[in-house]
């Protein structure tokens, strides 16, 4: 396949602080329209990886290109074309999460009243009400900030997507109502990154997923790809790989106590 | 352009956002009418001080005029960082913009700092009294050169701030530093109220001559304020040569500063941020303060009340704020009248306040009680939505209040014992009391201030649960104050009407112990046998009573207790 058909290339992706690699080598390619599950354990070095192909980090060493753009050599190329929901959400808690959407979309080069239009449209989506879009968003629940910051991210219409535990603190059915709009995205042509603890959701939606642990990519592929590699039967589940693969055994101490 | 517009409508609506959020308008506005009036004054008393003083007085007045504004606008963006998210440009990078249009937003934001607006009336007028020194009529020209060379000021402290933003970044929106900004800004209240103090009621205007004739400019030379004062003493006398000797090394510091502030701001564009917090040191502190041994002399349960609220009482910054804001008002100033009891009279004449000697022990206690009555009749007020926690277990109420009891007293009975330590040095070494004065005195009061914190908590026992009063905000703490202020005006004199009562029973507790003290004196010494047990049995009895009357209060409005410290503040 030419470098045109992938939305997300890395290449030896290298991130360290001091002597400790948060990503290491990281190689990955991902398609254009894919639905795309990046997996792993906590500091695996997921979101560091997200950072770095939004253009919030720098890497120590590797090349990385998001829809042809070299993300370090033009960063605002990249960032007009993708929309983030980062796992811990930063912005302005003293805008109501209606001037939020407004100020993003603008941002993003909409004209007022196109802003407005979607900001109007998005906010259905996520089901805010009346009351609670035009609240300051330091007065917002986390799953009612998820949902505006994930509108935000929708809001200029972008071609690919990172999602950073997207579905954390939404309720099922406006979860259920944002699955789908993010499978209809793919089916539209948009690429979708996606990082989620949530195993059934990300067996359900994903068409391909990487597992990463301490900062090294460990599998990549649909399911069935990576079980079948690493010698597992035909049809076992996302989450025995998972915990295969990333797991390990963890020592729980005795706990015979919780008789 | 069009991002450089936004970025600054952004800018504006959050500044504003600091006072016309729901029920702040009217604080907004009331800030508004306050302050404008209050720079004008400042600028109008600014340009009449100045115009009193000598040509060689008036330059070193400049120097230092200079130096405090230029400070002032350098830190107060730095302590009010958590307000205005704005000085937070982090949270920009999610956008296509770049690092140069955010670094040009934040600083053209700048200019209207509230402190900047504010001083510069005074800046202005107190520059163009240097014109006078030439032109005692007019000289238009040298007022229009003068303050062309203001706005260098401006500039090298506004790219100072960007530089001091970007930099510390990192320690400026940790949690660690809120919790210290907030202290601070208390500190600066109060030392600005004792300033103030200090300066009307202690130094005459020929100190002030004095001070200034000293010469102590000279130590300012290295601050880019200097540079720039010295450039306009030097205009009207020695012409633009004689400015540009200031205005040069000024400039190239406000370049360099520029260069390094876009240098950084490049950095943390890519999460290159400046001394990046570490958590692995935050979590090697918190796990020292977690193996501090803990006492068995309590209950299990309420030894665990106890160690938690110790933790919570040393961790809040509210509790420091508070504090310290009470103990500006009522206590330094009687320690800074038993510091300098000799004052000083417009007539020159020196008289003795030492009659105020026996009213300073008593006087500080009482300051102290006052200040910390606001934590003992609130005892529930620190807990904020953690309350969930302490009431979901089935724990005796009784218990818990016992565990918040030991705590409050023991913590704040041995500040109180410290602070009256002290004071006996002070009385011993400094006024020359007698041992047996002094001893008996720290002996009795630091009894007294036991026995008082005894019943205090005691009463704290039933308020807290009758007038809950939020102190806490977590995720919200800039906003928590105000909160706290808008609790509703039936609210604000129930509060009141309790501290009268809570007085009034603490007045026997008073009576006994003060009794047998000069300059009353009614009984003798022996009175005390009577009167320690008395107050003692005084306070148990309060005590135990108020444990059964707050359990029984909190077991009707537990839940109404619980939906109030854990709703989010309007």
């Amino acid at each position: 396949m030419l470098d045109d058909d992938y939305a997300v290339i890395t290449e030896g992706l290298t991130k360290t602080y001091g002597d400790k690699a948060a990503v290491s080598h990281l190689d990955l390619r991902v398609k254009k329209g894919e639905f795309f599950g990046f997996l792993g354990p906590n500091g695996a070095g997921k979101s560091t990886t997200i950072k770095m192909l939004c253009g919030l980090l720098l890497p120590t060493s590797g090349r990385m290109t998001v829809l042809g753009h070299d993300v370090v050599a033009d960063p605002l190329a990249v960032k007009a074309m993708i929309g983030i929901l980062p796992e811990d959400i930063n912005t302005y808690e003293r805008l109501t999460g209606w001037e939020l959407l407004t100020f993003t979309g603008r941002m993003y080069g909409l004209s007022r009243a196109e802003a407005e239009q979607r900001t109007e449209q998005l906010l259905r989506l996520v089901e805010l009400n009346e009351e609670d879009r035009h609240k300051l968003v330091v007065d917002y629940s986390l799953g009612m900030k998820k949902k505006t910051t994930l509108a935000c991210a929708l809001i200029h219409n972008p071609k690919v997507l990172f999602l950073d535990e997207p579905f954390n603190g939404i309720d099922a059915i406006t979860g259920s109502a944002l699955r789908e709009a993010l499978r209809r995205a793919t089916e539209r042509g948009v690429t979708i990154f996606f990082s989620s603890h949530v195993l059934e959701v990300v067996e359900k939606l994903c068409t391909r997923i990487a597992i990463i642990h301490k900062g090294t990519l460990q599998a990549e592929g649909t399911v069935a790809e990576i079980a079948a590699a690493r010698g597992f039967a035909p049809g076992t589940g996302l989450e025995q790989l998972f915990v295969e693969i990333a797991g390990g055994q963890v020592d729980r101490g005795d706990l015979s106590w919780m008789s | 352009m069009s991002q450089l517009r936004l970025l600054l409508a952004l800018r504006f609506k959050l500044a504003f956002r600091l006072h016309s959020a729901r029920g702040r308008i009217l604080s907004g506005i009331l800030l508004l009418v306050t302050l404008v009036p209050m720079s004008i004054l400042l600028a109008w008393g600014m340009s009449k001080w100045f115009q009193g003083m000598s040509p060689n007085l008036r330059n070193e007045a400049l120097h230092f005029l200079y130096f405090a504004v230029f400070v002032v606008w350098v830190t107060s963006p730095l302590l009010g960082f958590r307000a205005n998210e704005f000085f937070d440009s982090t949270k920009l990078f999610v956008f296509p913009v770049s690092h140069r249009t955010v670094f040009l937003a934040t600083l053209l934001g700048s200019f209207t700092n509230g402190t900047l607006l504010f001083f510069l009336p005074s800046m202005v007028t107190a520059t163009l009294t240097i014109r006078e020194d030439l032109h005692p009529a007019g000289g238009g020209t040298v007022a229009c050169r003068l303050l062309i060379l203001l706005p260098a000021l401006v500039l090298v402290a506004q790219t100072a701030i960007q530089c001091l933003t970007l930099g510390l970044l990192n320690l400026l929106r940790s949690r660690r530093f809120r919790d210290v900004t907030v202290i601070l800004a208390a500190v600066f209240a109060a030392l600005a109220y004792l300033g103030f103090r200090l300066f009307v009621e202690r130094l005459g205007a020929s100190q002030i001559v004095h001070f200034l004739s000293a010469d102590l400019s000279r130590f300012l030379v290295v601050s880019p304020s200097y540079w720039i004062s010295r450039a306009m003493i030097a205009l009207p006398t020695e012409g633009v040569m004689g400015a540009l000797s200031g205005l040069v090394p000024a400039a190239a510091l406000t370049v360099a500063l520029v260069v390094l502030g876009a240098w950084l701001q490049k950095k943390a564009y890519f999460g290159e941020i400046p001394f990046a917090q570490s958590p692995k040191r935050e979590a090697a502190r918190a796990k020292r303060e977690s193996e501090q041994p803990s006492s068995h002399v309590l209950p299990d349960d309420v030894g665990a009340v106890c160690a938690k609220e110790l933790r919570l009482l040393r961790r809040e910054p509210a509790v420091k704020t508070q504090l310290i804001s009470q103990a500006s008002y009522l206590v330094i100033p009687i320690v800074l009248s038993i510091i300098s009891p000799h004052r000083r009279h417009d007539d020159g004449d020196v008289s003795n306040s030492g009659a105020v000697v026996p009213f300073i022990f008593p006087g500080l206690l009482a300051a102290l009680s006052l200040a910390e009555s606001f934590l003992f009749l609130n005892l529930f007020g620190l807990e904020g939505p953690g309350i969930n926690l302490l009431f979901s277990t089935p724990m005796p109420r009784r218990r818990i209040f016992f565990g918040k009891d030991v705590a409050y007293v023991g913590l704040f009975g041995a500040v109180n014992t410290l602070v009256l330590m002290v004071l006996s040095v002070v009385m011993k070494f400094v006024l020359g009391a007698s041992w047996i004065e002094t001893l008996s005195d720290f002996f009795v009061f630091s009894f007294l201030g036991l026995t008082l914190l005894v019943v205090l908590v005691s009463l704290g026992n039933v308020f807290s649960v009758l007038l809950p009063m939020r102190v806490v905000a977590r995720g919200r703490r800039a906003l928590s104050q105000q909160s706290v202020e808008r609790e509703g005006c039936a609210k604000g004199v129930l509060r009141a009407l309790s501290l009268v009562a809570v007085m009034i029973y603490l007045f026997p507790v008073v009576f006994l112990l003060i009794l047998p003290r000069p300059p009353i004196s009614l009984v003798g010494p022996w009175f005390y046998a009577v009167s320690v047990p008395v107050a003692i049995a005084y306070a148990a009895i309060t005590w135990i009573i108020s444990l059964r009357i707050g359990e029984s209060l909190l077991a009707k409005r537990e839940s109404r207790l619980l939906a109030f410290y854990t709703a989010s503040p309007q």
